[in-house]
């Protein structure tokens, strides 16, 4: 009996001990730490083998889980409140550490030098690799080698915490975009320059992470926002300024009816302040299917589907030269990108609603304002050169406003790296 | 060999790609440069849970790749995209 045991024993630890003689140690190429920021966060802490065409067996840790490597977080000062996990994947030749479940104090200690947080191996890395889908060869990186190597070689600053912290948000809510244009003169008038301007931001940034155990955190984040449309010609009837120091904001993507819900709350005006009011707006923003295909058959472009937002606004009306009254307004709001042949494009943007007070719709008339921008692009650049027409009444002046503006389109904080 | 094969990838990015867009013949070759964040964002939602969610052979592990909005930045056509997460992929088993 004692002898089948130890037969049986033997030959459990006889392929580690005959791995252990075989395995080559090998010095890795580099280390890195990649962001993701989709439907997780994570930080990826990526050792890169030196292969010239050798791939890893990526499945080796699920077929030998006892020879998967042991890592842990080592902290400096206080225990983190809401520990990280930590997995172990493997690229075609890369071993990666993948860190999760993380937290704004994660991310803030992660790698610093006071009270951090630094992660290392407590065994060494082994691995099966080869070429041409045949996984023959041993390899190894010892501990010391790894550990050193995130010592001296893997770094986390301040700015690039900054930026992994906006990936997140931007990945929740992101609508910034600054747009330039003139507006030819009418009649005896002069020319004048429009800026529209759309701008949020988070207040408190730890609201993008949320420790897996902390169950009672809610999922909406708040924001602070401006909306804008200004023009040198103040009296411009479709100028307005729009505050929201509030926005609640929340999103679900991963689902069969993917969608952004918002409630602001703030102040919205024409440039000169005498149409005013005080808003709460709550809004649901979705993509609903193509309308119209305007591409030939050749045609190597996307349709985008349009983006649909429909929503309620609460305001108190305190308007110069009235007496102020509380009211409401339904509405809804487009936005549509047709790609026209292979170069041109229409831009199709309407906001289209029923104001509920007789102050400011005596007549009970749906009311909408709409503007269709002709463009082509630029070849090479990530400029547009277009004619944009606006109409309608605006939904804070009521005012029928007309306009053409020849610009470009300039979206300064998405454009492509060329 | 378990990493996904660039076809696999490619209808994997495909199947994300419709729940923004309707596709051309030859999507590949798209720019990918017109989407607004509210595209962006949906996208890369889906891409990454079907990245996750592709069946694993033999089970007892999942895909991944690591994205973000930036990744964007290094799409002209779809086929970066592709490219990219063909490139990145890891497989992380349990």
């Amino acid at each position: 009996m004692i002898t089948k045991r130890l037969f049986v024993l033997i030959m459990m630890v006889l392929p580690h001990i005959l791995m252990a003689q075989q395995a080559e140690v090998l010095i890795p190429k580099s280390i890195g730490l990649i962001k993701k920021a989709s439907n997780k966060a994570e930080l990826f802490v990526a050792i890169t083998l030196p292969f010239t065409d050798e791939k890893l067996d990526v499945d080796y840790y699920r077929d030998h889980p006892n020879d998967k490597p042991l890592v842990s977080l080592a902290y400096k000062g206080e225990k983190p409140k809401c520990l990280p996990t930590l997995k172990i994947a493997t690229g075609a030749n890369t071993i990666n550490v993948i860190i999760g479940n993380l937290t704004e104090e994660t991310v803030d200690r992660f790698l610093e030098k006071e009270n951090g947080l630094s992660l290392q191996f407590d065994t060494d890395i082994r691995f099966k690799y080869g070429s041409n889908n045949v996984y023959d060869r041993y390899g190894m990186i010892t501990k010391t080698e790894a550990n050193q190597l995130i010592a001296d070689q893997l770094a986390f600053p301040a700015d690039e915490r900054t930026k992994f912290m906006t990936m997140l948000n931007t990945m929740y809510y992101y609508k910034n975009k600054v747009d330039f244009g003139v507006q030819p003169a009418q009649d005896s008038g002069k020319v004048s320059y429009t800026l529209s301007l759309d701008f949020q931001n988070i207040y408190k940034k730890s609201s993008l992470l949320k420790c897996e155990t902390d169950s009672g955190k809610s999922g909406i984040k708040v924001y602070y926002g401006l909306s804008s449309r200004l023009s040198t010609n103040a009296k411009d009837t479709l100028n307005f300024l729009k505050v929201y120091p509030l926005i609640f904001h929340t999103s679900k993507y991963n689902s069969a009816f993917p969608y952004d819900l918002d409630l602001k709350i703030g102040h919205e005006s024409n440039q000169v302040f005498t149409n005013r009011r005080v808003s709460a707006d709550i809004a649901i923003t979705t993509l609903i299917p193509n309308l119209v295909d305007l591409t030939s058959t050749e045609s190597k472009r996307l349709r985008l589907k349009p983006i649909l937002g429909l929503g309620f606004k609460g305001y108190y009306d305190y308007s110069k030269g009235i007496n102020a009254f509380m009211s409401g307004q339904a509405y809804l709001n487009a936005y549509y990108y047709i790609p026209v042949y292979d170069r041109y494009a229409i831009i199709i943007t309407d906001k289209t609603f029923y104001d509920f007070s007789k102050e400011r719709n005596p007549k009970r008339k749906v009311m909408s304002t709409y503007s269709v921008t002709v463009g082509t692009e630029i070849p090479g650049t990530s400029f547009k050169v277009m004619v944009k027409y606006e109409d309608g009444k605006s939904d804070i002046n009521y005012t029928e406003g007309r306009a053409v503006v020849l610009g470009l389109i300039m979206n300064l904080f998405s454009q492509k790296a060329k | 060999m378990p990493l996904l094969t660039r076809e696999q990838v490619k209808g994997i990015v495909l199947e994300a790609l419709t729940i923004i867009a309707d596709l051309p013949d030859d999507p590949e070759e798209a720019p990918f440069d017109q989407l607004q964040e509210a595209h962006k964002r949906i996208f890369l939602t889906a891409l990454a849970d079907n990245i996750n969610q592709y069946p694993y052979p033999g089970g007892g592990c999942y895909y991944d790749a690591p994205l973000t909005m930036d990744s964007f930045d290094n799409w002209t056509i779809v086929a970066d995209c592709i490219d990219e997460v063909f490139e990145n992929q890891v497989v992380v088993c349990e």
